[in-house]
């Protein structure tokens, strides 16, 4: 099997590049769409390619010779809506058969309702921008494979956590400044999943001799709850689980108008007029917007406060969930098992975490 | 040695990436200005690159190869280009009978380094080396902590450096350990001497590197780790363990320090001002990262106007390389405790011999 990677200085291509050469399952090309992204994949001595995504002539040259190219959403919504369609019309041309692609299941929302499966209505005008992003994208996916007679896998994974995940650093980092809380106690469901699971769920789809044209939501085994996951974080970090904030209720979210105007940028139509615009114009209106959302400095008269919980709108959202998506649907048809714990999981991405921070020894 | 005198020395730019624009330019812009030099050439195979330049320096020949550029023997030559080409652009350079100015490391080899320097010296030119951060105030103020131990002997050194390529990077043409840890090296050795012993492991399978550790013995006190990194945001800080305190430098601060002395209740964050001298004259702060840059740029043309002698030269910079290349011949695999056991085993090699001496 010969398996394009796009992005794969990603957290999860990364993670595919790492699995599938270490582990000898076949031949993987790595794709990335700037120079500056080869550090990753270029440990390997792998064979390479530059390709931008909107760029059909790069992807479609970068993809030749492949059997399954493999791509996964990013955060930005203006890209996520308008990746899948690009990538499969060069994997059509490039003659590759099999596409898979790594969205999300917060296309059901970061707190769904109970029984939610891949059969459940995806209700847009309820989600978040960025969840909405990614069932548009869905929907684009497979209506272009279909058009384009490809065999398409959507793969929906709930919070991607591991080595390398910007939740790991988020969570350790909000530990040890004191700004970690849980909503109500932490009951709420974590629908996360350890990357070597998804991994193995990317693999499954990459083999499978059936299954395509369908979504797949995609979960570690165990049930657990927010209270679970930072009990461990904490005990990994040697950080008291009493610094937790218990916050019973979350604050009413309006976006800000720095928020709004951080959509707007993500429109397609401004997407499209942003290269025109001098790099030198672009870094100005920057660094104002950093300096305008800087915090106000402290009133003088008075005392210093504790560290505050840190809550957002998405992990609010996300910590209020009462139900564990299900893997039933990848479990029939893919043969789709967990293969990591959580406690494992949370163990590697731990150690990670600590050898950013110097805390290894360095060698065997 | 050539010397210009009080002539307007003429100045190739080679390479007119990144490097250039961030660092040189600003430099380049005011000693032009000054009359101290003048830009007559920029080089770049990346038309965008050399346009760039060209903005600030209109009268300069622009071309993407050195055989066309015009400039006459004694010229100082910025070689800042791609690892890839640098070594090559030193030799033409050299042969030219310009005096140089290098980005390190100057090559991705001791015996190509050698050859250059010879080459240099026959050809009776300056061979300088950019390493900016000697210049910085903070930096000569923490070798001074190092040596005259005014907080006692140094202890231990704990370095932590690095973090993903900027957007606008090119393609690495070198494992991390060769393109940054050399500047980290190089400081070290700066500091205090060569080590006495060193052990290097890093995360290269077949490619390059984006994580290195080294760990050396200095004297029978002195430790120092070491970790640059491509592959996540580093803590970006220097931490120095003294008998009798602690000094923290932020990589890349030119005149900041943080300070705790033993014994006190609280770390002292500030910046590096002139010694306090008669009470009714304010201590005015030392140089900004800008003006070192600058500063670096003056002392060059200084040196090769015979004015003062060359503060970093090649010869001087050779031991940062030759450390680097040990460390490549015998590194040892990564502890990457987040893969998995079969992961961890196909990268492990046996170890052959054990590195603990000087050759």
């Amino acid at each position: 099997m010969k398996i394009a990677v796009l992005g794969a200085g990603g957290l999860i291509a990364n993670r595919v590049v790492e699995t599938v050469h270490l582990g000898g399952r076949g031949d993987v090309v790595a794709i990335v769409a700037r120079e500056n992204e080869l550090p990753r994949p270029s440990r390997f001595g792998l064979e390479t390619r530059i390709a931008d995504m909107a760029d059909a002539s790069a992807l479609t040259s970068a993809l030749t010779g492949c059997d399954v190219a493999l791509f996964a959403a990013t955060d930005s919504a203006a890209v996520v809506e308008h990746t899948p369609s690009l990538v499969c019309q060069a994997a059509a041309a490039a003659r590759v058969p099999r596409v898979i692609y790594v969205g999300s299941a917060f296309v059901h929302g970061r707190n769904p309702a109970p029984n939610t499966d891949e059969t459940s209505l995806l209700q847009a005008s309820s989600l978040l921008s960025a969840d909405a992003a990614h069932a548009s994208a869905e929907r684009r996916f497979f209506a272009e494979c279909q058009r384009l007679n490809l065999a398409g896998y959507a793969l929906r994974p709930g919070i991607v956590y591991g080595p390398r995940s910007p939740f790991i650093a988020t969570v350790a980092e909000d530990l040890a400044a004191g700004e970690a809380w849980l909503y109500r106690r932490g009951l709420g469901i974590f629908n996360g999943v350890y990357v070597d699971n998804l991994v193995h769920a990317i693999l499954l789809c990459a083999e499978a001799s059936n299954g395509a044209g369908q979504a797949y939501l995609i979960s570690d085994a165990e049930t657990v709850t927010w209270a679970e996951l930072y009990l461990t974080a904490s005990l990994e970090l040697d950080i008291s689980p009493r610094s937790l904030h218990d916050v019973q209720e979350l604050p009413e979210f309006s976006p800000s108008w720095l928020d709004r105007a951080e959509r707007a940028v993500a429109s397609p139509v401004v997407q499209r007029a942003l290269p025109l615009v001098p790099a030198a114009l672009k870094q100005r209106t920057k660094s104002l917007l950093k300096a305008w959302n800087a915090p106000l400095s402290t009133e003088t008269w008075s005392m210093p406060q504790p560290a505050q919980p840190r809550i957002t709108p998405e992990l609010g959202e996300l910590q209020r969930a009462a139900w564990k998506f299900p893997f039933g649907r990848a479990h029939r048809v893919l043969g789709y098992l967990p293969p990591v714990k959580f406690a494992e999981g949370m163990r590697r991405s731990f150690a990670w975490w600590r050898f950013t921070r110097g805390e290894t020894p360095p060698a065997y | 040695m050539h010397s210009h005198g009080d002539s307007v020395l003429p100045l190739v730019l080679i390479g007119c990436g990144a490097v250039s624009q961030r660092s040189y330019l600003p430099a380049l812009r005011a000693l032009q200005s000054a009359g101290r030099l003048r830009v007559t050439a920029l080089v770049d195979d990346d038309e965008r690159a050399c346009h760039a330049m060209a903005q600030f320096f209109p009268s300069a020949q622009q071309t993407g190869t050195l055989d066309d550029v015009v400039a006459p023997a004694g010229s100082l030559a910025i070689v800042a280009s791609g690892l890839d080409t640098r070594s090559d652009h030193l030799a033409i350079a050299l042969a030219r009978r310009w005096h140089v100015l290098a980005e390190a490391p100057i090559s991705i080899s001791t015996a190509r380094a050698h050859a250059l320097l010879e080459t240099a010296k026959t050809q009776d030119v300056l061979f300088a080396v950019a390493h900016p951060r000697r210049f910085f105030p903070a930096v000569r103020y923490l070798r001074e902590l190092c040596q005259d131990q005014p907080l006692g002997a140094l202890l231990h050194i704990d370095m932590a450096e690095g973090g993903p390529l900027p957007r606008s990077a090119a393609r690495p043409q070198a494992g991390v350990m060769l393109e940054s840890g050399i500047h980290a090296l190089d400081l070290l050795i700066w500091w205090l001497g060569e080590p006495q012993q060193m052990s290097y492991s890093d995360d290269a399978f077949g490619g390059f590197e984006i994580n290195a550790r080294a760990e050396l013995i200095f004297g029978t006190d002195t430790t120092a780790s070491l970790h640059v990194t491509r592959d996540w945001t580093s803590p970006q800080r220097y931490r120095f363990e003294f008998e009798r305190g602690l000094a923290e430098w932020a990589v890349d601060e030119a005149r900041q320090l943080t300070l705790q002395l033993s014994g006190t209740r609280a770390a002292l964050r500030g910046e590096l001002l002139a010694p306090l001298g008669n009470s009714s004259v304010r201590s005015s702060a030392l140089a900004s990262r800008a003006q070192c840059l600058h500063t670096q740029l003056a002392h060059v043309i200084t040196a090769i106007r015979g004015g003062e002698a060359l503060e970093i030269s090649g010869e001087q910079t050779l031991a940062a390389l030759q450390w680097v290349e040990r460390c490549y011949a015998r590194r040892r695999p990564l502890l990457q405790p987040w893969l998995t056991a079969e992961e961890q085993a196909r990268l492990q090699t046996p170890l052959t011999e054990t590195f603990s001496t000087l050759p």
